[in-house]
């Protein structure tokens, strides 16, 4: 009996140290993990709206550049020239895929795009991300609809070459892009109007 | 031989020498085969995993056989559990917080930690009855012993599969990249080669009945 007792009691303290142990590194960690997510997230913001900045500096050049304001509950992003930039997500052939559009003041020139996670197929889907690809997007129009199109098919100022090995991935980028920018258009305008 | 006895007394060099060589966790016993398998592909993997494990094996080692004389016998596995996946949790965050390029890098790898049976068997085989200097010193040779062999394959696929070494490139032009090695069947070949040398040399006889 005794020792079922000093088990129960063994185990319990164990798992009471330990876990005030995990509370205390989680307590001690968290507001640093915070401000590293934080950052780079700002960094990405930054990035599509072409603004430069430094790494380490990246705080200052965001509260020097960006405003932040709500758009209709939406979250907006507005820099001195009047370009917004917003955080858009949406489900990609793997995975989900997020990052942060930035358009031009008139609200419908792409002024730059960052894509902040994805997990698309190594080497085919994931080529649509490289900063080459994604650079192609820089003055397309996203209204009334954006197209990506099979590479060479584009001529209008609201399509562009997408990449031969990912056309999955450039369906799912262009159904992310025209929602999100829709989504976020409305948002802008009602409040506007 | 004589070095180790020196160094770390009769007992502990008999230790130390069982851990990197005559009972080396990977070659002997056969246990963290699945890291070995899953990360060898390139070195830089391979030390980053190395470094947490050795870190999180020493950490169990001092807990398990400090506390080994209070442990209760049918709550020690318990005990393992609760104790790895505690440190591992705190090595993860820590990584986070102050070495997020290196917490990026490896990825899921940290939190694999928790299920790398080296730690366990250790754990089970050696600290639970030792005194701490002994587990510790265990500890550390099974840690190096891990170390070396993870190193060694990784060595051998990332030049053979990507013509590189820790990122720079080692083989000629010319070379084509064996695209079989970065994949998990390269380092069953690999693997399975490194194992039937070392246990050739170390003289580790098969487990009865295989």
């Amino acid at each position: 009996m005794k020792d079922k007792i000093f088990m129960i009691a063994f185990v319990l303290v164990l798992g009471s140290v330990w876990t005030t142990a995990l509370v205390g590194v989680d307590a001690w960690t968290s507001p640093i993990i915070e401000k590293h997510t934080q950052a780079k997230q700002r960094a990405s913001i930054l990035k599509a709206l072409g603004i430069s900045y430094e790494e380490g500096n990246i705080d200052a050049a965001f509260a020097g550049n960006v405003e932040k304001s709500e758009d209709g509950g939406l979250e907006v992003y507005r820099s001195r020239e009047g370009a917004i930039a917003f955080k858009i997500a949406g489900s990609g052939v793997q995975d989900q895929i997020s990052g942060v559009l930035a358009l031009e003041k008139d609200l419908k020139t792409i002024k730059g795009i960052t894509i902040v996670a994805q997990k698309e197929t190594p080497g085919l889907g994931d080529r649509v991300f490289e900063p080459e690809t994604l650079a192609r997007f820089k003055g397309k129009v996203l209204f009334p609809e954006f197209h990506i199109l099979p590479p060479g098919r584009a001529s209008k100022e609201n399509e562009v070459d997408g990449v031969t090995s990912a056309t999955l991935t450039c369906q799912a980028l262009q159904k992310i892009l025209n929602a999100e920018a829709k989504k976020y258009r409305d948002a802008i305008k009602g409040r506007v109007e | 031989m004589a070095l180790l006895k020196k160094m770390f007394g009769a007992r502990g060099g008999k230790v130390f020498k069982n851990g990197i060589w005559s009972d080396h966790p990977v070659c002997a016993t056969t246990l963290g085969i699945c890291s070995a398998l899953a990360i060898t592909n390139k070195v830089e993997n391979a030390i980053a995993m190395s470094a947490g494990v050795v870190f999180v094996l020493v950490l169990t080692a001092i807990i398990i056989s400090s506390l080994r004389k209070w442990v209760p016998g049918r709550v020690r596995i318990i005990t393992y559990m609760i104790t790895i996946a505690s440190g591992v949790i705190i090595v993860d965050q820590v990584l986070k917080a102050f070495f997020p390029t290196i917490s990026e890098a490896m990825g899921p790898y940290v939190g694999l930690i928790i299920t790398n049976c080296i730690i366990m068997g250790r754990a089970e085989a050696f600290f639970i009855q030792n005194r701490t200097y002994n587990s510790v010193l265990d500890a550390i040779a099974n840690g190096i012993g891990y170390t070396y062999a993870l190193l060694a394959v990784a060595v051998v696929r990332e030049v053979l599969a990507f013509g590189t070494l820790l990122g720079f490139r080692v083989m000629p032009g010319i070379w084509q990249n064996w695209a079989v090695m970065a994949m998990p069947a390269g380092a069953f070949f690999v693997l399975g080669t490194f194992l039937w040398i070392t246990r050739t040399l170390a003289d580790i006889e098969p487990p009865p009945g295989a």
